[in-house]
């Protein structure tokens, strides 16, 4: 008797349930709208890989790499929309990246347009979240150049990453197809052979 | 080579590697396993790239 192929794990049937409540969730705190799902495996990775990367680049660049921008958007490119042209700052396209972790971005939302003075204790009481003007952020730069510099990027790819999981809690996953043994692709090529030539006399009928 | 800026690129292969195959598998196997393929598949490119530049910087000279 000829042993049978050994088949791929299948994929469990996924319930999605409400598709805009999870992908707000998943958007709210990375991993939340998976764990609402049932999917918590995924939910746990999501987490960790995404909220331990804003994290980590939060803290190496010691709380000053996520600010919302204000008055000073520092220096802009132009978007052509449809004719209409509409000018971008470079650290409102950072801030937006880094929203898309949802949550742990609201300190500095609340730094930037509740308590700008920083007169209230917010986040940990030093100036973590508050928008640098072009200066401090020069300072900021020269005082700790890699840091500095690899902490917004840890921010701005857990951002990106979130994006992701987003859309994994909207649609469920890419499915990757496993790939075909030569065997199954000659099987298939016989089968297709052997309906050809059965059509044949049909139509010749 | 240790006190390399280099290092600043493991955990976000890991944490890339990861959320990638986890939008691509439900099953938590397929997702470690092609997550390892993801991870070690960039390592390898960039360790390439950087055999590649320390080549062109040997002849360079």
């Amino acid at each position: 008797m000829a042993a049978t192929p050994e088949k791929p794990p299948t994929t469990p049937p996924i319930h999605l349930k409400d598709r805009r409540i999870a992908a707000f969730l998943a958007w709210l705190v990375p991993g939340l709208g998976h764990f609402y799902q049932g999917r918590r495996f995924k939910a746990i990775v999501f987490f960790v890989c995404i909220f331990g990367t804003y994290s980590y680049g939060l803290a190496l660049g010691e709380g000053r790499v996520v600010y919302a921008p204000t008055r000073d958007t520092g220096e802009q490119f132009r978007l052509n929309l449809g004719g209409r042209k509409l000018a971008v700052g470079w650290r409102q396209l950072q801030f937006l990246t880094q929203a898309a972790v949802g949550l742990p971005i609201a300190p500095a939302v609340a730094a930037a347009y509740i308590d700008p003075d920083g007169s209230l204790p917010l986040a940990f009481g030093n100036r973590w979240f508050m928008p640098p003007d072009t200066q401090e952020l020069n300072e900021l730069y020269l005082l700790m150049p890699r840091r500095f510099e690899m902490g917004t990027l840890f921010t701005l790819v857990a951002g990106l990453l979130n994006i992701l999981a987003i859309f994994d809690a909207y649609g469920g996953p890419v499915i990757l197809e496993p790939k075909k043994r030569e065997e199954d692709e000659e099987e298939d090529k016989k089968d297709g052979e052997k309906k050809g030539k059965e059509a044949e006399p049909e139509k010749a009928a | 080579m240790l006190g390399s800026d280099l290092w600043y690129a493991v955990p976000l292969i890991v944490a890339f590697s990861l959320v990638y195959a986890a939008t691509r598998n439900e099953d938590r196997q397929l997702i470690l396993r092609h997550a390892l393929r993801v991870g070690l598949w960039i390592a390898g490119f960039m360790g390439g790239l950087y055999v590649l530049m320390l080549a062109i910087s040997f002849w360079a000279q």
